[in-house]
C-alpha cells in the first residue's frame, strides 16, 4: 500500500496541490480527473519523485522509486536512438538483463528505426512497453490513451486488467469518461487544488451524469448557436 | 522582416534569461569570437580551411533549424529569408578573413553561402547508423551518430599526419576525438532518463564516469595505437594528453549536471572553459561541480 499524507505542492506562491490524503492499495486501478491545469501531472510526477513536495508519501517497500513505471504524456526521446536501444536504455537502469525486444514487440514498433521518427502514439506505445519490459510493480501512466490507435488502446487496456490481476498498482490520468469507468477500480477528482472526491466503481454512473449536468449544460448555455 | 525582429528579440531573450545585460552580452560575444578567430589564425597552419569548416557547421545547423519557414512562407519568399540569414551569419567570418587576407577562403564562402537553403531536410532516415555502443547508454549511442563526421575527420587528420610526419597534427587529431566525446555530453538529457535510474547520486555518477572512460576510450583506441605506434618516442605526451583528455571529460560531466536540468550556466560555462587554458584549475573545478551536480540530482535519485 502507498499513503499519502498531507501532500502539497506549490510553485513559487502558486500553489498547485493542497492536503492531498489517500491510499493506495495493490491490485487496484486508480484514475485520477480533473480540468486541464487541475494539478494531475504534477501530483503523479510528486508520486514518482520527480518533484519535491511538503508532506509525505510511504510506499510499502523501501526503494519502491525503483519499481515505479512512469509514462509522461508526451514521452520523452533521445535523437538518434532506435527503438530498441531505447528499451534496452530503461531495462539497463533498472538493472534488468533482457534484450529479447524483437520477440516481445506487442505493438508491432519498428525497434531498429530512431525514435525521432516515431509519431506521438509510436512514442507512446514504446514508452509503454518499456514501463513493462521493468517490471515494475507501480505502473504511473499520465494519459496513457491519449493519440493511441483503436487497436492499441485495446490491448493498454487490457494489459492494465492483466496487471490488476498480478496485485500491481496502476493509476492512470485521462480525459475520457468512458475508458476510466471501464478501466478503473476507483475515480479520484481533483479540483481546486486538492481532492474533491473518491468515486467507487458503483458511483461512476452518477459521477458522470453529475458532471454532465454541472458542466455540459451549464458551458453550453452560454453558446447561443447550439 | 518581422522575422529578423523575431529573431532579434529570440536573441535578447536568451541574453536576459542567461542573467547578462543584452548590450555586454553582444559585446562579450563578440569578443569571445575575435579572441577565437585570432588564436586559430595563429596556432594552424590550416586554419582557413577549420574556419570555413567550422562556418559550413554552422550555416547547415541553422538551415535545419529554419526549415519551418516553408511551411509558414511562401517558397521563393522563405528562400530568401534563409539565403539573407545565411549571409548576415557569414558577415564576421567573411570579415575576419579578410582581415585576415584569406581571400580565395573568403570567395568560397561568399560562394557557397546560399546553398544550404536548398537542402531538404524533410527526409527522414529509415536505416539507422550501425555504431559500437548499441549496448551502452544513450551518449555514445546516440554521439557516434550526431558526431560521425568528427570521429572520421580525427581518424583521417591522424592518418595525415603520419603520413607527413607531423606529430603536432597528430596531437590535434587526438584532442579533436577527445573534444568529440565531451561534446556528447554537453546538452542535458530530459529529467526523465536520471530518474530512471535505480541508483543513489553517487552511484549514478560512478556509472556515468566508467561509461564515458570506456567508451571513450574505444573511439580514441585507433588514433592513440597508430600515434604510438609510428610516433613512439612521444609516447609521454601521447600518454599525457590521453589521461588529461578523460580528466576533461569527467569534468564535463559534472558540469552538465550541475546545471541540470537547464543547460550550463553562462558562469558555469566559463568555469568550463578557463579550465581548458589552465589544466590546474581543474583541481578546484571538479569538486565545485561534484557538489553542485550531487544537489542537482538529490530529488530524482534518492
Amino acid at each position: 500500500m502507498t499513503t499519502i499524507n498531507i501532500l502539497e505542492k506549490s510553485y513559487g506562491k502558486k500553489t498547485i496541490l493542497k492536503d492531498i490524503s489517500l491510499k493506495l492499495q495493490s491490485g487496484i486501478v486508480y484514475g485520477f480527473v480533473g480540468d486541464n491545469g487541475a494539478g494531475k501531472t504534477t501530483f503523479l510526477r510528486c508520486l514518482a519523485g520527480f518533484e519535491n513536495f511538503s508532506g509525505k508519501i510511504e510506499f510499502d517497500k523501501p526503494s519502491s522509486k525503483n519499481h515505479i513505471g512512469f509514462l509522461e504524456t508526451n514521452p520523452s526521446v533521445i535523437t538518434k536512438i532506435t527503438g530498441w536501444e531505447y528499451l534496452k536504455l530503461l531495462c539497463d537502469a533498472r538493472g534488468i538483463k533482457d534484450e529479447k525486444f524483437e520477440e516481445q514487440n506487442i505493438f508491432d514498433l519498428p525497434l531498429n528505426e530512431y525514435v525521432e521518427n516515431y509519431s506521438t502514439g509510436m512514442r507512446k506505445k514504446l514508452a509503454f512497453m518499456a514501463t513493462l519490459l521493468q517490471k515494475n510493480e507501480i505502473f504511473i501512466l499520465d494519459e496513457p490513451f491519449n493519440g493511441v490507435d483503436i487497436q492499441s488502446n485495446m490491448l493498454i487496456s487490457e494489459i492494465i486488467q492483466r496487471l490488476k490481476k498480478q496485485g500491481k498498482t496502476v493509476i492512470i490520468t485521462s480525459h475520457i469518461f468512458s475508458i476510466l469507468t471501464e478501466c478503473c477500480d476507483e475515480i479520484v477528482h481533483i479540483s481546486d487544488n486538492t481532492i474533491s472526491k473518491n468515486i467507487s466503481k458503483q458511483d461512476f454512473n452518477s459521477f458522470g451524469d453529475e458532471i454532465k449536468k454541472s458542466v455540459i449544460d451549464a458551458s453550453l448555455s452560454k453558446l447561443n448557436m447550439l | 522582416m518581422y522575422y529578423f525582429q523575431l529573431q532579434f528579440k529570440r536573441i535578447n531573450r536568451t541574453f536576459s534569461e542567461a542573467g547578462i545585460p543584452i548590450l555586454p552580452g553582444y559585446i562579450f560575444t563578440l569578443l569571445i569570437f575575435t579572441l577565437f578567430s585570432s588564436k586559430l589564425f595563429e596556432n594552424f597552419l590550416y586554419a582557413p580551411f577549420i574556419y570555413t569548416g567550422i562556418w559550413f557547421i554552422l550555416v547547415l545547423g541553422l538551415n535545419k533549424s529554419n526549415a519551418i519557414l516553408t511551411y509558414i512562407y511562401p517558397k521563393k519568399a522563405s528562400l530568401l529569408i534563409r539565403a539573407v540569414e545565411n549571409l548576415l551569419v557569414s558577415l564576421p567570418f567573411l570579415l575576419v578573413l579578410f582581415i585576415q587576407k584569406e581571400y580565395l577562403s573568403a570567395l568560397i564562402l561568399l560562394f557557397l553561402f546560399p546553398f544550404p537553403v536548398f537542402i531538404p531536410y524533410k527526409v527522414k532516415p529509415i536505416r539507422s547508423i550501425p555504431t559500437p555502443f548499441k549496448n551502452q547508454p544513450f551518449e555514445f549511442t546516440s554521439g557516434f551518430r550526431r558526431f560521425l563526421f568528427l570521429v572520421i575527420s580525427s581518424i583521417t587528420l591522424c592518418l595525415i599526419s603520419i603520413i607527413s610526419d607531423n606529430f603536432n597534427l597528430g596531437i590535434f587529431s587526438l584532442a579533436l576525438m577527445h573534444l568529440t566525446c565531451i561534446c556528447m555530453y554537453m546538452l542535458p538529457e530530459n529529467e526523465y532518463f536520471v530518474w530512471i535510474y535505480s541508483k543513489n547520486v553517487s552511484g549514478f555518477f560512478i556509472t556515468k564516469n566508467l561509461n564515458g572512460i570506456l567508451c571513450s576510450s574505444i573511439l580514441l583506441a585507433p588514433v592513440i595505437t597508430l600515434l604510438m605506434f609510428f610516433f613512439f618516442d612521444k609516447a609521454i605526451i601521447i600518454s599525457f594528453v590521453f589521461l588529461l583528455g578523460l580528466l576533461y571529460l569527467s569534468t564535463s560531466i559534472f558540469a552538465k549536471y550541475s546545471a541540470f536540468p537547464s543547460k550550463m550556466s553562462v558562469p558555469q560555462a566559463i568555469l568550463f572553459w578557463l579550465s581548458t587554458w589552465f589544466p590546474f584549475f581543474l583541481v578546484v573545478i571538479i569538486p565545485v561541480f561534484y557538489r553542485k551536480s550531487k544537489k542537482q540530482l538529490s530529488q530524482l535519485l534518492q
